[in-house]
């Protein structure tokens, strides 16, 4: 098994591609308790969870003022401009295990109503029931009442009853990393029945079939990772001080490949189809804070209200751009043709340090989240919105070149000494040119989504979210992701998690991830694949954490 | 708790299960690359090194080939002196004397008289017939009103009621009687006419306020009241309606003025009460009459405009001319027209027969019609023409006339009154007649001259014609009797018949044999007479045209004559024929004589001077005289020819010579003209100096040449030349042919012989002397070659001059363009040659396991190869067939652009890795042949070259095992 995991691990490193992981450290910051590396779920990257704690704010659109006041009552009240939630006591005891037995039998008898025991001068409360609306509380008390619990009452709460209980104030994330890799044409099955599978491809058909799940024109090849060494959150702050994020892409042209192993024919002009690589290696320093808004114009809309707001100081260490804007070979009965036009532009050179600060630059994250009531939770975020990345200087070389050998200069290149060969390179090169740039700016990859998360039960949520891509000038332009997941809380020591999503960079994608709390320790593992399940898959996803909880 | 660890774990197992990686298990594969290799154009001139081997131009395309050249040079040789003539013999004959006639020609012409006919005329009465009138206007009689035919009772009752009632008033109409009622009535467009067929129209028009009828009864009356008839209606007239019946008037006499009398019965308002008021008592009903269609027989009346026509025929009088068609001469149409009707107008009279120039020009006269006094009108018809049927001849002519309308006068017409039309052509003669005519017969009489210098009393024709030309312009057919009494052929004199037929017309006379007896000898000419007669026929005569008669009198030549003989000298030209092959158009006599020899058998005196103009010396010809005596004893005289230049044309090798003849005159005799001079001609053996001309041969013996030549390099074995060029050029300064006998005489070493030879090669036409089978003497192999023959200067139709002093030189040449034939067992072997050494230590990859080696090629040689490559440790395999074969039958095949592939597989690319291996290529060559596969000449062409192109396909192994090792 050791083995295995070593080479899932060897194999995302080298052939999977993602997108850079959320920070763990955020999403247990908010009431979710794990990150989800797919990004299946909605509110893990939103800022606005960290509202959770703190007073709300209240912005009173008619007056154009805010202000911190504590929570107020009512029916679905808002008298005093306070948001008001409502619950049902149903029973008070000294005997907490009567009351741990009166929840269990609650949680039995109603599946996905919050009950929450709350210590209270050593008088422990059964509250249930967590809403703003006056009447459906009301209802519920009768209801309660009518099924046995005769001694329910209604009172008011400040907060929701199942986050106050365990959301923990401070978070310190000691190492985590994250790996995105993938391919849109080798997956491990491949590898394991075509490369390793001591097949003699000269039988008929079977170079065909090796051959044949490089379709496309090009071989995409993926690879984001990431680590963060130090991070923590405190309240309503969440701070990360050191991060890397490495983020490439190549496209190889699958005619390379066909050429490798078929061969050159005559006059079939061999068109390699651009090929290009862009790499992005950024060092992020990041602050997010977030607030409840007590609004009163959405009292009777919404339960709550949350916003967030961050800024990540990117502190750039590679940047390079390689492509071939014309690459071609051909053989006549005659000549042998190759021709080519490339640019590279990097601001990395053989003599400097690799791990270097080359540039800086900066990116907003922004999101809001709304329970529009205890079960439904939606929320908007905007991750590395207008990010850029500056550069003081950077090189552009550029090379043309085009070689045509005829048979009579074959004949001759076998008398060649290296003078004449040299000559005769130097002589195929139309133009070789670098220059410097100068100061130049770059475009960080970020994203959008619109995420929503319903709970059906208090052991089983549904998420699913809308993920858009902007453009950026490290990743390939693709279609929006639909991803949906599915949480499932059998006890808090280990909750598990499983999602999908279509759409997005690589089509379809799974993950699964699950996360282990032993007291102030929580280790976080996720696991997924795109392009496939399995070994059919093309790309694996892996991401793990391990934080202190206070 | 357990359970979801294990899940978990399995999951992540599950989910990417790479295996360890195994070099060993890597794909194996072979890469196929196909890659130039070499590209080269290969020419023979790289091959050859032989000196006397030079590039020359085949004219074909800019090309050039191999050319093989030896050149040897002729001494010059003197052409020698042998231009002579051999003696010439000819006789002629040269007669007494040469009186003839003259030909001379006669013309005189035939006319006929003049051809017409009598008289003719017709006369014609034209009736009027029927005449028609116009529909008459309608006329109506005056109202007939309510008051006044009904029953005055009636009529008062009505009033009273009226009366009483005030305004009107509502009655009852009985039924009554009309009272019976008459009116008259006139008609204004006659005052009578007898109607032969029309109708009358009888209208009521009831404007009465009750129904009229029925019965109504209109009875139409003169004005003496004489009833001419009466209309029933048995029906009542509806108030407002009107009702029309209609009279047949045939064969009635109706006045234009009438009396309508009415009278019936009043139903009145048929039982029912109608309101009548005072007015309706006056309302009435009216009667209109209307006539139409009127034929009548008489009338007096205004006669609207008439229409009479006629037709008829004018009959030819009885005559032997017949007309089908014919043109008048002469002639006069004249038209007299009495008009006996009260009417004027207009008469056009038409004869469709008689027309101008075209068909549709007919003869037509218009003339007026005017009232009781005739009309007389005259046409000249010279220049119309008149057809007819021959079987009936005579001339249709129709007459139309045309009257005025009389109105407003009224006449009185009746239809026997007519028109009086007299026709009369007179004075008829013709032009020309399509037809038969009257016969006719023409006599003429004239002269023929006799044209000659002699006065001949009388003589023999021996030869000669009289040719009549006649052309026959008139036409028809006709017989001429010509008869002339000065030609007499035993004891009658010349009468003969000749038919003319239209157009022209030839009849020759032979003459031969007649005797001319001119009227005097003192009026030496011929007369004749002539008389003409037409033969009955239906023909196209042009009767103003002639028949011109033309006497052709040809040259007459006689047997004997009696009388006066008037001539110049008797002069005789004639030539001798050199008869010689030598044509001379200019030669200088060195020595040689005229000899000639002369008898007189015309038993007078006479003198004869000889002229040979073909000789001259300082610009004067060759002239000589003698005197005869009447003996018949032969003369002999000489003519010295040397130092005197003979000149003819070429194409006439005839010497003219001029004999004249000198014999008395002024004396009548009578002579047999075939008596003669006979005179003999030797010329002796003429010998030149010089001659210019066409020459006869010459001979000329050349040298001989001998010359050690290397035909072939020995390498060359199997290839045979196809076209070797011997020839020699000479240099000669005669002008004329010289005509080449040469043999060629090659030989080897090994004895073999081989001869060619030219007869009758002529270097003047062209210097250059080509000498046949060079390729037989050049393909044994020669060494030697000897040449040797002779040079006829001179010969058939070779112009030039030749003198002694002339020479002939010459260069020979041997071209053997490199043109083979290439037997199919043509075979190049080289030796073998080592490829390898045993240290060398090179060898072929082993991952590569095929290599394709594919030659295309365009090979413009015209020769192929089909190349074989073996190769052996040892060099004796490649004799006795066991060396490994490389390279397996490579076609290149001649003239032709292809594609061939060599395979070098595994077992022949181990082939260079072994040690000490030897290579021999043998070539096949593949010369040209024809599509029965027999071989045609192949050229080595110097622009020609052998374009190769190699390009491979290497199959390469690709042993991932082994790569990954590499790797590793």
């Amino acid at each position: 098994m050791k083995q295995v995991l070593f080479y899932l691990l060897a194999t995302g490193i080298l052939m999977g591609r993602g997108q850079p992981s959320s920070n763990p450290v955020r999403n247990v910051a908010t009431r979710v308790y794990f990150t989800r590396v797919m990004g299946t779920h909605p509110l893990g990257l939103n800022p606005a969870m960290l509202g959770y704690y703190g007073k709300p704010v209240t912005v009173d659109l008619s007056k154009g003022r805010a202000s911190e006041r504590p929570g107020g009552d009512g029916n679905h009240d808002n008298t005093g401009n306070l948001q008001r939630l409502y619950a049902v006591q149903i029973i008070a005891s000294r005997d907490r295990q009567l009351v741990e037995r009166t929840r269990k039998e609650f949680n039995r008898r109603f599946q996905g109503i919050p009950a929450v025991i709350h210590n209270v001068d050593s008088i422990y409360k059964l509250r249930v029931g967590d809403t703003a609306d006056r009447r459906s509380i009301a209802t519920l008390r009768q209801s309660l009442i009518a099924a046995g619990y005769s001694d329910a009452w209604i009172f008011t709460v400040q907060a929701p009853l199942a986050g106050l209980e365990s959301i923990p104030r401070f978070t310190m994330t000691v190492l985590g990393g994250s790996l995105d890799a993938g391919n849109n044409a080798v997956s491990a099955q491949w590898i394991n029945r075509q490369l390793f599978g001591g097949l003699d491809l000269r039988d008929p058909g079977k170079k065909d079939k090796f051959l044949s799940v490089f379709t496309p024109d090009v071989w995409n090849i993926n690879l984001m990772a990431g680590m963060i060494g130090l991070g923590f959150t405190a309240g309503n702050f969440d701070v990360s001080i050191f991060e890397l994020k490495v983020i490439s892409n190549m496209n190889l042209p699958t005619a390379i490949l066909d050429v490798f192993f078929r061969g050159v024919k005559f006059d079939q002009t061999r068109d390699l189809l651009k090929p290009n690589l862009d790499l992005l290696a950024v060092a992020p320093v990041s602050v997010h804070y977030g607030r409840q808004i007590a609004w009163p114009q959405l009292t009777r809309k919404i339960d709550r209200f949350y916003a967030g707001a961050g800024i990540n100081l990117l502190l750039g260490l590679a940047d390079a751009h390689l492509e071939a804007q014309q690459l071609e070979i051909a053989t006549t009965t005659d000549s042998i043709l190759i021709k080519g036009r490339t640019r590279r532009v990097t601001n990395v050179d053989s003599d400097s340090r690799l791990m270097a600060v080359r540039g800086a630059g900066l990116s907003l994250d922004l999101g809001f989240v709304a329970d529009i009531n205890p079960r439904l939770t939606v929320g908007l975020t905007g991750k590395d919105l207008f990010g850029i990345l500056m550069w003081p200087d950077r090189t552009v070389t550029k090379k043309e070149f085009y070689l045509q050998l005829s048979s009579e200069d074959l004949d001759d290149i076998y008398n060649y000494d290296d003078s004449l060969m040299n000559s005769l390179r130097q002589s195929f090169v139309l133009m070789d040119t670098s220059y410097s740039t100068g100061p130049d700016v770059t475009i960080y990859p970020s994203r959008l989504i619109l995420g929503a998360l319903y709970r059906l039960s208090p052991k089983l949520t549904v998420d699913a979210a809308l993920t858009h891509y902007l453009r950026n000038d490290y990743q390939d332009g693709a279609p929006p992701l639909l991803s949906l997941g599915l949480e499932y809380v059998l006890a808090p020591v280990f909750p598990v998690h499983i999602g999908v999503g279509i759409g997005g960079l690589d089509g379809f994608r799974w993950d699964t991830a699950f996360m282990l709390n032993i007291g102030s320790l929580q280790w976080y593992l996720g696991y997924g694949e795109s392009r496939g399940m399995f070994n059919s898959a093309k790309g694996v996803n892996f991401s793990t954490e391990y934080r202190l909880l206070f | 708790m357990k359970y979801r660890w294990l899940s978990v774990l399995a999951c992540a197992a599950a989910a990417c299960s790479l295996e360890p990686r195994d070099n060993d298990r890597l794909p194996i594969w072979t890469t196929t690359f196909e890659i130039p290799l070499i590209q080269t154009e290969i020419y023979l001139d790289s091959f050859i090194r032989d000196s006397l081997i030079s590039e020359y131009p085949t004219g074909e395309n800019g090309d050039s080939i191999f050319v093989f050249i030896k050149t040897l040079d002729l001494k010059p040789v003197a052409v020698g002196d042998r231009l002579q003539i051999n003696s010439i013999e000819d006789s002629f004959v040269q007669y007494a004397a040469q009186v003839t006639v003259d030909s001379s020609t006669t013309t005189f012409n035939v006319v006929y008289d003049t051809v017409g006919m009598d008289d003719i005329g017709e006369s014609i009465n034209i009736r009027v017939g029927l005449i028609s009138l116009d529909n008459v206007e309608s006329e109506q009689t005056d109202t007939f009103p309510f008051s006044e035919i009904m029953p005055s009772a009636l009529v008062a009752a009505i009033e009273s009621a009226i009366a009483l009632s005030g305004d009107s008033a509502r009655v009852v109409v009985d039924t009554v009687s009309l009272v019976t009622r008459q009116d008259t009535l006139a008609f204004n467009s006659f005052n009578s006419v007898t109607v032969s067929s029309g109708f009358l129209d009888i209208t009521i028009i009831n404007e009465l306020f009750i129904p009229l009828g029925a019965p109504v009864i209109v009875d139409v009356k003169t004005i003496s009241g004489n009833s001419l008839f009466t209309l029933t209606w048995d029906a009542e007239i509806p108030v407002g309606d009107s009702s029309t019946k209609s009279q047949d008037l045939d064969n009635i006499t109706l006045p234009g003025e009438l009396l309508v009398e009415v009278s019936g019965i009043s139903n009145g308002s048929g039982g029912d009460t109608v309101s009548v008021k005072t007015g309706d008592l006056s309302s009435s009903f009216r009667i209109r009459l209307e006539a139409r269609d009127l034929q009548v027989v008489q009338a007096d009346a205004i006669v609207p405009e008439q229409t009479i026509t006629d037709a008829g025929i004018i009959e030819l009088a009885p005559s032997e001319t017949l007309v089908e068609e014919a043109v008048l001469l002469s002639g006069d149409l004249n038209i007299a027209l009495t008009n006996n009707l009260p009417l004027t107008g207009i008469a056009r009279i038409t004869i469709p027969d008689l027309f101008y120039q075209t068909r549709d020009a007919v003869f037509q006269q218009d003339i007026d019609l005017l009232t009781g006094m005739p009309t007389i009108t005259v046409s000249d018809l010279t220049g119309w023409s008149m057809t007819m049927d021959l079987a009936e001849q005579q001339l249709d002519y129709n007459t139309i006339i045309l009257t005025d309308d009389t109105d407003p006068e009224y006449v009185i017409v009746e239809q026997s009154d007519s028109v009086q039309l007299d026709l009369t052509i007179t004075n008829i003669s013709f032009s020309q007649i399509t037809g038969q005519i009257e016969p006719q017969t023409t006599i003429d009489s004239g002269i023929i001259d006799i044209k000659s210098d002699s006065k001949i009393q009388t003589a023999l024709i021996s030869e000669g014609y009289m040719t009549l030309d006649i052309n026959n312009r008139i036409g028809g057919v006709a017989d001429l009797q010509l008869a002339i009494p000065g030609l007499l052929r035993a004891g009658t004199f010349l009468d003969t018949v000749l038919l003319i037929e239209p157009g022209f017309n030839s009849h020759p006379i032979n003459l031969s044999g007649y005797n001319v007896v001119p009227v005097s000898l003192a009026d030496q000419r011929l007369t004749y007479n002539t008389v003409t007669v037409t033969r009955i026929g239906n023909y196209t005569y042009d009767l103003l045209d002639s028949i011109e008669v033309v006497a052709n009198l040809s040259e007459l030549t006689f047997e004997s004559l009696v009388g006066y003989i008037s001539q110049d000298d008797n002069v005789e030209e004639g030539v001798i024929e050199l008869g010689q092959e030598t044509k001379v158009e200019s030669a200088l006599i060195n020595s040689g004589e005229m000899r000639l020899t002369i008898q007189n058998f015309i038993g007078l005196e006479a003198d004869i001077i000889f002229e040979l103009a073909d000789l001259t010396r300082g610009g004067s010809s060759l002239i000589d005289s003698f005197h005869l005596s009447s003996s018949q004893e032969p003369v002999v005289a000489r003519i010295d020819l040397a130092g005197y230049t003979l000149s003819l044309p070429l194409d006439d090798q005839r010497i003219h010579y001029t004999s004249t003849m000198r014999i008395p005159s002024g004396e009548l005799l009578s002579l047999t003209l075939e008596d003669s001079i006979v005179i003999d001609v030797l010329i002796d053996t003429l010998l030149f100096t010089s001659v210019t001309g066409i020459i006869d041969t010459v001979e000329v013996v050349l040298d001989t040449v001998e010359q050690t030549i290397s035909a072939l390099p020995d390498e060359m074995s199997g290839f045979n030349y196809t076209r070797v060029e011997i020839y020699i050029d000479f240099d000669s300064e005669i002008t004329i042919p010289v005509f080449l006998d040469l043999t060629l005489d090659a030989s080897n070493i090994a004895g073999d012989r081989a001869r060619s030879s030219v007869s009758n090669g002529n270097i003047l036409d062209s210097s250059r002397v080509i000498i046949p089978k060079g390729a037989e003497l050049f393909n044994i192999r020669l060494n030697r070659l000897l040449a040797y023959g002779i040079a006829r200067a001179g010969g058939t139709n070779a112009y030039g001059t030749v003198t002694s002093d002339q020479t002939i030189s010459g260069i020979m040449t041997i071209r053997a363009p490199l043109e083979f034939e290439i037997s199919p067992d043509a075979l190049i072997s080289t030796e073998p040659e080592l490829l390898k050494q045993a240290d060398s230590g090179a060898t072929v990859p082993g991952e590569i396991e095929e290599v394709v080696v594919f030659i295309r090629y365009e090979n413009q040689f015209e020769f192929g190869s089909v190349l074989s490559v073996f190769m052996s440790q040892d060099t004796l395999s490649f004799d006795d067939g066991t060396a490994h074969i490389l390279v397996d039958s490579l076609m290149l095949a001649p003239d032709h652009s292809g594609q061939d592939s060599l395979l070098l597989n595994d077992e022949r690319l181990d082939l260079f890795n072994q040690d000490s291996m030897y290579i021999q290529a043998r070539i096949h060559l593949l010369g040209r042949v024809d599509e029965h596969g027999r071989p045609l000449p192949t050229r080595f062409l110097s622009t020609d070259s052998l374009c190769i192109n190699l390009h491979g396909r290497l199959q390469y192994l690709m042993d991932g095992a082994a790569l990954g090792r590499k790797v590793k």
